[in-house]
């Protein structure tokens, strides 16, 4: 036999060697397994992504609730991929395309039937109902029931809160207007009674810099118009949620307040004045809806300022609840931990970090951390509606953001233009209908 | 063994240094530029097996869907009235600042300065410069006793305020300019003087002229920039009010990431290229009427 190696062969083994060796090198070492002496398996690196709620606040908060986490579980590392808001869906997204989406994600519930359409998410059903460290009866239904599209169960909830009235104290003081929260208790916080408490406000009389408007109207789907199209009777979707209603006489009336406080009452500023200017920061708003998240900013501002709820209209006491997610990605290597960490952004223990962090619970067995948490007073509204189940949902369908995208221009025309509601919503049913049956 | 000749070894130094580039263009521009041309025949949304759906995206597109004239006629209008405003004001600034008087390399960077710092920063400073009832533009305009409009918040002038926005960055037209004025030989200015030709003649027929590549470099860039222009309608407007600033990349966008239709806008993606491509071509086909190289035209060699 030639054993002779030629310089072709040698450059051939040793090309050869070197390729494999480079591969290996890139290859992902498998975690170890427990060792005879009983030693601790390699840790497993689980990425989080969350969007800071505000900013540097918002990353020192998550670091306060990962640090007995990760105390609790020495197996568990957890890489934090803290991203804006306005890219992490995007992102998501992307990562889940190729494959490598984050482990445990927050997800706005904006787009979490979205995601679990396509499936991308765990369903979290079996993990839930074998894992005796969560009990739905913890959570208020409608917190619990924000996760659940399908009939299958994609999230944990995570922060949210309830729509609710600020109000400036010292306006409502200085113009000799009752508290609106002392209306409330009075159960005479109606629409009317928030209509005569505005125009009681309303000062446009002196020059742009002094004018105080008694309210600011709502001109989003974003959580914005639900409470006062729900309120006046109405529903944006149909049950089977594949038509819309929003030229229903109901939906259409609660379009009509809201453009009415600014084309008839003069009570709230146009569009065109809010936009770029904080008429809240500067005190020229006495009365305005809002989520729990901006306490944190209005804390400091130079005037005093409580919560009320949503005013009641035709139906009664009513408002909206919106929560977040935390999802486990499908793709994950390492479900089970991941499914710790998930569970645990939604924990006793670390909701109430949330809520230091301008959260609302969902939970029940928080609400006294809700409480003591002030400003303001009145954090009691925050949870009142879910616990005596008066907050609504946003019927969610995989298609929310294209429909209500396409809503943009017909809400343009009402709150801009101020043409009549039921033409242009006539009209914009049509559109909404072609997308949410697959027509466009 | 064998001895590289010396041009040899420069060419094998140049093939190894443009690799990386080379591996990057090929990755990154022409590969999903490749896919893209499959995904337009698709139906895709990013997340589960794309489909094939033969000319139903082009179909759509020409005949189906309002939003696409829209978001053309609004581009279109954008393209056609900033690249000439900024061409000839980048012309003007250029021929301002290339007169020889002190501190002038100061002056220059204040001018360019603007162009340096892009984006979203930007979008964000103009917002407040718009701002109706307590932006900078309004202030100003009342200051001359003129009420000023909504800018950004009413359809009728939301469009004109972006390309008003555009000549913020016309100090990089201006440096281009700038560079080309420099390289107008004297000696044709002065035999032009000798010649009896005053400033404005000198201007018409030896300095224009001799920039006529530059302003034709300027136009073909711009065409291409500002019918791709997403930021400021993103970040600004949405595409509002009522979709008086749906530009064309920011409804492709929103095809892609936010409705998840990526086969519908790979299609959308094509026909801004091919109307780029045909507005390139076009621009280049005149451009032998009022070119000039070397100080010759491109027509018939005047």
């Amino acid at each position: 036999m030639n054993s002779r190696v030629t310089r072709r062969s040698f450059l051939k083994v040793a090309g050869g060697g070197l390729a494999l060796s480079m591969l290996s090198a890139c290859a992902v070492a498998p975690p170890a397994a427990p060792g005879e002496d009983g030693q601790m398996a390699e840790p497993v690196t689980i990425q989080l992504m969350f969007w800071p709620v505000g900013g540097e606040r918002g990353i020192a908060s998550m670091e306060k609730a990962l640090e007995p986490f990760e105390e609790a579980n020495p197996d568990i590392v957890v890489e934090r991929l803290a991203t804006p808001w306005g890219d992490l869906h995007d992102k998501f997204l992307t990562t889940s395309a190729g494959g490598v989406p984050p482990d445990v994600s927050a997800v706005d519930n904006y787009y979490l039937t979205q995601f679990a359409s396509k499936g991308i998410l765990l369903a979290l059903n079996e993990r839930v109902d074998a894992d005796p460290g969560v009990n739905d009866e913890d959570y208020f239904e409608a917190a619990w029931n924000e996760g659940v599209w399908e009939g299958e169960r994609w999230s944990m909830p995570y922060i949210g809160s309830t729509r609710v009235m600020y109000f400036n104290l010292d306006l409502f003081e200085a113009a000799g207007v009752p508290r609106p929260d002392e209306q409330w208790e009075a159960g005479e916080w109606t629409w009317d009674a928030f209509l005569e408490s505005a125009a009681a406000l309303t000062d446009t009389s002196g020059d742009v810099m002094d004018t105080v408007y008694g309210t600011m109207a709502d001109s989003s789907m974003w959580g914005g118009l639900q409470p006062w199209i729900w309120g006046a009777g109405g529903d944006e979707l149909n049950d089977d949620r594949t038509q819309s209603l929003l030229n229903t006489p109901e939906a259409v009336a609660g379009f009509e307040f809201c453009q009415n406080l600014i084309h008839d009452h003069g009570v709230a500023p146009t569009r065109e004045t809010t936009q770029d200017v904080n008429l809240v920061a500067t005190g020229r708003i006495g009365i305005w809806a809002s989520w729990r998240g901006l306490v944190m900013a209005y804390r400091s501002y130079d005037y005093n300022w409580e919560v009320v709820p949503f005013p009641m209209g035709a139906e009664g006491k009513l408002t909206l609840y919106k929560g977040n997610s935390m999802v486990v990605a499908k793709a994950g290597k390492n479900l089970d931990q991941a499914w710790q960490l998930c569970k645990y952004m939604s924990s006793q223990e670390a909701d109430a970090i949330w809520i230091t962090n301008g959260g609302a619970t969902p939970r029940k067995d928080n609400t006294d951390v809700l409480l003591n948490s002030r400003p303001p007073e009145n954090n009691a509204y925050f949870y009142q509606p879910l616990a005596e189940g008066w907050a609504k949902t946003i019927p969610f369908t995989p298609l929310w953001v294209e429909w209500t995208r396409s809503l943009s221009p017909f809400l343009d025309r009402i709150f801009l233009d101020n043409e009549d509601v039921q033409t242009v919503m006539d009209e914009a049913v049509v559109t909404i209908d072609g997308i949410l049956q697959g027509d466009s | 063994m064998f001895k590289l000749r010396y041009a040899q070894l420069e060419e094998i130094y140049g093939w190894l240094f443009v690799t990386p580039w080379l591996f990057g263009f090929l990755a990154f521009i022409v590969g999903p530029m490749l896919v893209s041309v499959y995904l337009a025949f698709t139906n895709w949304d990013i997340l589960t097996p794309a489909q094939m759906v033969g000319f139903d995206n082009f179909v759509k597109l020409t005949t189906g869907d309002p939003l696409v004239g829209q978001a053309l006629k609004v581009t279109t209008i954008y393209a056609g009235v900033s690249i000439p405003l900024q061409v000839v004001l980048g012309l003007i600034l250029a021929l301002l600042l290339n007169e020889k008087i002190k501190a002038m390399s100061f002056v220059r960077t204040v001018f360019y300065l603007p162009s340096v710092v892009a984006g979203v920063a930007v979008a964000l400073l103009w917002r407040w410069i718009f701002s109706p009832d307590f932006g900078l533009l309004n202030a100003g305009l009342d200051l001359v006793g003129i009420d000023g409009p909504a800018w950004l918040a009413d359809s009728r002038t939301a469009l004109s305020a972006l390309i008003l926005m555009s000549l913020w960055g016309v100090g990089g037209g201006m440096l281009i300019v700038l560079a080309g004025l420099q390289g107008v030989p004297t000696t044709l200015y002065e035999a032009a003087e000798v010649d009896g030709a005053n400033s404005w003649v000198r201007f018409w027929n030896v300095t224009l002229p001799m920039i006529s590549p530059v302003i034709l470099f300027q136009t073909v860039m711009g065409i291409i920039g500002a019918l791709q222009v997403f930021t400021e309608a993103y970040v600004m407007t949405e595409g509002g009010p009522k979709y008086a600033t749906l530009f064309y990349m920011l409804y492709l966008y929103q095809n892609a990431f936010e409705f998840l239709k990526m086969g519908y806008a790979s299609a959308l993606a094509w026909v801004l290229f091919a109307y780029i491509l045909l507005l390139t071509l076009l621009v280049l086909r005149f451009s032998a009427a009022w070119v000039y190289y070397e100080g010759v035209s491109t027509k018939a060699g005047q």
